[in-house]
This record gives C-alpha cells, sequence and structure tokens, in this order.
C-alpha cells in the first residue's frame, strides 16, 4: 500500500486524533546535548550536528526528546497526548529515502501518564495504526528495558559500569581486568594516598599541567579503579546473565518463565514481569495473535532513555514502528520534574508514493482567452485544472474556434454537462 | 583547458620535503623567484605550478582551480570534500600521527575508555564537557563517537595547542606528532588507543576535472608513473658481482637457491673475457631488496662471488604504474 505525504499525513493524523492525541510542530534544529546524553552508539554517528557560534546543535533525529523539552517548558501538570509528522534526519541509509538526508516520520507521545493501561492504548494505537499501512503481516516485538535494568541492580554495578556492560559487554571485564599496575596497587595494599599522588606530581613539572581537573579528581578515580579491581567477579557474573538473558527465546505466551532470572529478593522485577505479562494479555485478547508478537530480549534499543517495555512493528524485516516507555527523559532533563511517559515514532519513507496522484484535467484551446476561462470555470467546481500541457495521464479538454468542446475527443454540448462529466469521471 | 595546475605547499613541514620529492623524481620545480607563488616543471610542460598553504592546497583542489595537488593526508581528510580524490596516499615523507594527548599527571588515564570515565566524572562533578583543543574538528569529533565517548566540547585553536591543557582552557588534545618530543615538552602524554589517523603526504586531484578531461589524465599519468618508479626504486639496489665459473646456466642455479639473490625475474649472467688468465668468469646482475642487501652479499660471497658492488636504483618503473590502474579505476574509466 502506497500513499502520498498528504494521505499519510490525514490518514495517521486522524487515527491518533480518534485516540485524543493533538498535532504539534515540533523545530527542526534543536540543541544537540540532549540527544547525544540518549542516543545509542549506533545512533550518534548517524546524527547530523553542526556547530553554531560555539554551541552544538542537530537536526532533530526523533520527535521524544523535543517532545518532553516542550512538555516540561509548558510547566504542565497534566496528562498530554500529542502527535508529530515531520522530517526526521539520520544517515541510516535504511531509513532515509534515496539520497535524501531526511526521513518522513509521524511520532506518538504520551506524557505525564504511567501505567499499564497506557502502555495497552499506545501499543495497540501503534498496532493498529501499522495496520492502516500496509496489508503485509505484521509482527510486534517485545521487550522491556525496565526488567533487564531492574535484573542488573542485584550486581550494583555503578552507572559507568552498567552502560558498558549493556553496550559492550566482553570490553567491561577487560576495563575490570586491565590493573594499571604501574599506578594503582594490588587489591591487598592499601590505597594511594593522597600524599603519595602529591609526592609523584610535585616531583615532577607536569603536576602544572592538569587541564580542569585538580589532584583530589585523579584521586577519587583511581580509588575507584582500586575498587574496580575487586569487581571483577560481579561484573563477569553481569556479563554471564546478560549473555544468558540475550541467548533467551521465548513465545508471548511463556513471558512468566523469565522470572527463573529473580528470586524473592527482586519485588521490583517481579513486578514489572508481572506487569508485562498483564500487557502481552490484553493484547492478545485485543485482537493481536499471540504467533505475530515476538519476545525479543537480545535487541538493544537505539535511544537508552527506555525504561520499561520497549517496541517496535515490522513488516518482513523493515522497521514500521518503534517506541517504549520512558520514564526518566524529564528528569535528565529537568532534574525536579518526574514525567512518565510513553510513545512511538513511525518510520514512513517505505509507504509514500510521488507519482501524480492527483486526476488532472489539461484545457487547450484554439483561442488563449477562452482556455483561461474554462480553466477558471473548472476550478471554480473543484477540479484540478492545468493549462495546455497534457500527457497521457491527464484528461484532456479542447476548445475549437467555433466554441465546439471535447472531452477526450469526444464532444460536449455544454460547460455544465464537462463539469457533470469530468466530476463522474473522478 | 589547455594547462592545468599543481598546487604544492609553499610553507611548513611539507614544503621542502615536496620539493626534495619532485626533484628526486625528474620533476624539478622552477620557481623564477622564492618569494613567487608560481612555478613549472621542464618535463611536465602542460602543469604550471601554484604554491600554497597546505589547507588551501586542498581547498583550491577540491573547487578546481587546482587540478592537482600535495598535502598531508590529515588536512585532505579534515577539509576534504566530495569532489576530492586521493590519488595516491603514499608518497613516503612527511609521517606524522593525528593523536589524543591527555596531561601527564593524569595518572589515572591509560587509555581511551579511562578518558571516556573522566568525561563522565567531568559531567557529574563539574557539569560541564570534557574540553578538547584541536585543528581537526571533523577527525576529532568522528574518533570519538566511534569509540563511544560522545560528550565533549571542542575548543578550537590555531597553534601552541600543546598549551592548552596548562593555560586551563582544554583539558586534553588532539593534535599532530611526528616524535612526541614536543608532547614531552608540554608535559602531555599520547593515549595509546588515540591514534586517530597516521598521515603522510599525498598526491590529490579534482575529480570532476580528471573524469572529463584526458588530457589531464594523461599528465597525471606521466606523474604517477614517474613517482612510483622513484618510489619503487627507493627499495631496491642493484648488485653487480663477478663470480668463478664456465657454465652460466649453472651459476644461475647456484644464485637462485637464496631467494634473497633470486632479483626480480632471476640474474642476468654474462662471460668476462679476461685477458691476463684461462679462469672462466662471469658478471652477474640482481635486483634486490635493500633490507636483503647484506643477506645476497654473504650468500654471494659464499658461493665464490667477488667485487661485489652495490648501486642504488633510481627509477623502477613497473609494466604499468598500479597507482594509476587504481585511478582509473576510482574514477570508474
Amino acid at each position: 500500500m502506497y500513499f502520498t505525504p498528504e494521505g499519510l499525513r490525514d490518514t495517521l493524523l486522524n487515527h491518533h486524533r480518534l485516540h485524543g492525541y493533538e498535532p504539534v510542530e515540533s523545530s527542526v534544529i534543536a540543541s544537540a546535548d540532549l540527544f547525544l546524553e540518549h542516543a545509542s552508539d549506533t545512533v550518534i554517528p548517524q546524527l547530523y550536528t553542526f556547530e553554531r557560534r560555539g554551541k552544538l546543535l542537530v537536526l532533530q533525529p526523533e520527535f521524544t526528546t523535543s517532545a518532553m523539552s516542550r512538555y516540561l517548558e509548558s510547566g504542565s501538570q497534566q496528562p498530554a497526548r500529542w502527535q508529530f509528522f515531520g522530517p526526521t534526519f539520520q544517515t541510516n541509509s535504511a531509513l532515509s529515502h534515496g539520497y535524501y538526508h531526511q526521513s518522513l516520520s509521524a511520532g506518538v507521545e504520551l506524557l505525564n501518564v504511567n501505567g499499564v493501561l497506557a502502555d495497552i492504548e499506545v501499543l495497540l494505537m501503534a498496532w493498529e495504526g501499522a495496520q492502516l499501512l500496509t496489508s503485509e503481516p505484521l509482527t510486534l516485538h517485545l521487550n522491556h528495558t525496565g526488567l533487564l535494568h531492574s535484573l542488573l541492580q542485584q550486581f550494583d554495578l555503578d552507572p559507568f559500569q552498567t552502560r558498558l556492560v549493556l553496550t559492550q559487554g566482553q570490553l567491561a571485564l577487560k576495563i575490570a581486568l586491565r590493573s594499571d599496575a604501574a599506578h594503582t596497587e594490588a587489591p591487598s595494599d592499601p590505597p594511594m594516598s593522597r600524599v603519595m599522588l602529591d609526592a609523584l606530581l610535585d616531583s615532577s613539572q607536569y603536576g602544572t599541567t592538569m587541564g580542569g581537573r585538580d589532584r583530589q579528581d585523579i584521586l577519587n578515580r583511581l580509588e575507584r579503579k582500586r575498587q574496580r579491581q575487586h569487581q571483577y567477579t560481579r561484573l563477569e557474573s553481569a556479563v554471564a546473565f546478560l549473555s544468558e538473558w540475550h541467548g533467551t527465546q521465548i513465545e508471548a505466551n511463556q513471558i512468566e518463565s523469565l522470572s527463573r532470572f529473580m528470586d524473592s529478593s527482586q519485588p521490583e522485577s517481579a513486578r514489572l514481569l508481572e506487569e508485562w505479562k498483564i500487557v502481552i494479555d490484553h493484547l492478545i485478547q485485543a485482537g493481536i495473535q499471540s504467533q505475530n508478537i515476538r519476545i525479543q530480549l537480545d535487541v538493544a534499543p537505539n535511544w537508552h532513555y527506555y525504561t520499561g517495555i520497549a517496541f517496535s512493528v515490522t513488516q518482513e524485516n523493515h522497521t514500521l514502528i518503534s517506541g517504549g516507555r520512558y520514564n526518566n527523559l524529564g528528569q535528565s532533563i529537568q532534574p525536579d520534574r518526574s514525567v512518565p511517559a510513553i510513545g512511538f515514532a513511525y518510520f514512513l519513507d517505505r509507504y509514500i508514493t510521488y507519482d501524480n496522484p492527483i486526476s488532472v484535467t489539461t484545457v487547450a484551446a484554439d483561442n488563449v482567452q477562452q482556455a483561461i476561462t474554462i480553466v477558471k470555470l473548472l476550478r471554480t467546481a473543484g477540479i484540478v485544472t492545468t493549462m495546455g500541457v497534457s500527457d497521457t495521464s491527464t484528461t484532456n479538454v479542447y476548445i475549437k474556434d467555433d466554441q465546439t468542446m471535447t472531452l477526450n475527443g469526444r464532444v460536449v454540448e455544454t460547460t455544465n454537462d464537462l463539469i457533470s462529466q469530468l466530476k463522474a469521471q473522478r | 583547458m589547455n594547462r592545468y595546475t599543481l598546487a604544492l605547499p609553499s610553507k611548513g613541514e611539507l614544503a621542502e620535503p615536496t620539493e626534495a620529492f619532485l626533484r628526486d623524481a625528474g620533476l624539478k620545480v622552477t620557481r623564477p623567484n622564492p618569494r613567487q607563488y608560481t612555478g613549472s616543471i621542464i618535463s611536465l610542460p602542460g602543469i604550471d605550478v601554484l604554491y600554497q598553504r597546505v589547507k588551501d592546497v586542498v581547498y583550491k583542489v577540491s573547487d578546481n582551480t587546482a587540478q592537482i595537488g600535495i598535502a598531508g593526508l590529515d588536512i585532505v581528510h579534515e577539509h576534504g570534500t566530495h569532489d576530492l580524490i586521493v590519488i595516491h596516499d603514499q608518497l613516503n615523507y612527511g609521517h606524522c600521527k593525528l593523536s589524543v594527548a591527555v596531561p601527564e599527571a593524569w595518572v589515572d588515564v591509560q587509555s581511551f575508555v579511562d578518558l571516556i570515565e573522566v568525561a563522565q566524572d567531568l559531567r557529574t562533578t563539574q557539569g560541564r564537557n570534557l574540553r578538547i583543543a584541536t585543528t581537526f574538528p571533523l577527525l576529532t569529533r568522528d574518533f570519538f563517537h566511534q569509540q563511544g565517548l560522545h560528550h565533549f566540547t571542542i575548543v578550537k585553536a590555531e597553534g601552541a595547542i600543546e598549551a592548552a591543557p596548562t593555560l586551563g582552557y582544554a583539558d586534553a588534545i588532539v593534535d599532530l606528532t611526528q616524535s612526541g618530543t614536543t608532547l614531552r615538552e608540554n608535559h602531555l602524554k599520547m593515549l595509546p588507543d588515540g591514534i586517530i589517523l597516521e598521515s603522510q603526504a599525498c598526491l590529490i586531484g579534482n575529480r570532476s576535472a580528471l573524469k572529463t578531461s584526458p588530457v589531464l589524465l594523461n599528465l597525471v599519468h606521466q606523474l604517477l608513473d614517474t613517482m612510483d618508479a622513484t618510489l619503487n626504486g627507493r627499495q631496491y639496489s642493484q648488485i653487480t658481482a663477478d663470480i668463478r665459473g664456465d657454465k652460466p646456466a649453472f651459476i644461475a642455479e647456484m644464485v637462485r637457491q637464496n631467494p634473497s639473490t633470486n632479483g626480480l625475474l632471476g640474474p642476468t649472467i654474462a662471460p668476462i673475457y679476461m685477458s691476463d688468465s684461462d679462469e672462466q668468469w662471469h658478471t652477474l646482475q640482481i635486483t634486490v631488496t635493500n633490507r636483503d642487501i647484506l643477506d645476497a652479499v654473504n650468500f654471494l660471497r659464499s658461493i665464490g662471488a667477488a667485487h661485489v658492488i652495490i648501486a642504488p636504483v633510481r627509477y623502477l618503473f613497473l609494466e604499468m604504474s598500479p597507482t594509476y590502474t587504481s585511478l582509473l579505476q576510482t574514477l570508474g574509466l
């Protein structure tokens, strides 16, 4: 199924409007910092960043971050249902259309609403939205970033280690193993004291070149590296856990089996798993067939702001929709605000056609003034009309010197007849 | 267009080595006056020479003011455009590295992963990004993102970049270094996994000019033939030696037993006509790589050779310039 950009916009705007989502404009150019904060290592090199007067800007790669910023700026405490439609910019050729550097996207954001019902509403809206775009079979892929993060808490990793374990896996182990023997002691030794570091730096002139760090910064980090050597076993367990988690393949109706990854000391993980199960059950009851839902634990989302269910809808191997819950994004922008939210984006380039979508009537006449008059009449009657330029795809009207009118070679008696016949053709 | 322009560096680290390289290649640039910015090459009469700052060499070739030029790979990667192609990326001089360097006092930073964590610390404790002083913002940005460091601020600077961490307007730097001496003098250390680019002089050209002008392409062919022959020649020496024996085929068989004396195809052997002796001697000639010279001499001695003469090879022309072949592929010709 293919749409004109306008047709696509109308279809999706209407679909989301029926769910209570109002259209909102977003700025194409935004400050890059927030996007860099939350983009995955895969996405960051694909961003269009540029500097202007010392400030790093980006062509918006998605709508979610802008939506949250805008919501926070509004100061609203009420739930908001917003939808966006427009270009997003990433160099990923899989998303961008031909040689263009932009993709046509639509975004839906449900802001300041938490809970299972909100998740179900958004997931169903995404699924039904995808069905409006294609009659081909679709698959709903589900993951739960929040559950994974909750399970990883048992390993007591710091944020740097958590990110390394999630994004780099084995590299995290290498870092833990790296002894930096020249500058850190064996675990059994006492930590390098401030006095020792001062002596080291004072004994050489390079103690004067510190960049923007001071001796305490360096000392703190040395101590952290030293402690990390103790944590090797913990990191090893985390990497092994992650490897098993990623390798787990289950059906949608087997979601409870993930409880084997937790014990009674992890009530939060158990709660998240229970909620996830409820969401899946309701999706199935609402008509999404179980075999069209795929639990996908091994896919890292492109954006690090997801804190709950993360999902995508695919047609064959093409991602049509991607989204998820992001309860901490608001706090990262405005630390004193907590704004639970969930949303998703469509990647629409695949469904657009630029073939001549409008039925065009072309008027030619022996007398130009006659042609202008008829063209005006037809346009007033709501018929798309051009003058003089015809091709095989257009409906051709010709007016001879003796006022005889023909429509595709057949004589038409009056202008009203002409308008009626043209409207009937449409 | 009947005449074409070769842009060369007028000053900086590449200026003199470029003149020397072209002179060695038999492409001596004649400059009527050292202060003049134009010159010519007698052996390439269709080419005018234009002297520019290295960065401007890249700009001039990109916008087709000059059709070919010599610059450093580092500048080409930083300032090049789609219209510019690297024709020869190993002219084998002007070697340097574009590297990440941090203060030596940062004893906790031994690798790039450490720098990633320092960048996170700075955001947490000081609420600011890691600041990198460099004249290579594009290459720096790409490399840092590839390595997983996403939060940093580029401090653009021209010259004396090594002083930035001492003066306090940057935390670390990305700069070109040859031996690392300047870094050490400024109490900085290179990160071993922080080498962004290994650079050297390269020959560049304007893509559309090369695609559309057979005359220019022919001139570049001549240039590459000579450059390749010069660079090849530098790797080889020619050995001439006298060897006792009456059967050339037998001598050849002995010489070829050692891979280092095998020559490019095999030894050339010719009889010596001695006036005062009945002994039978031959002269053999082989071309060997410079690193094999000692091994070759020792082996030749062991099989009875004497009077071993080693002479440098100035040019070694192969059947076809490999760089020209690869240029044609790049241009799709």
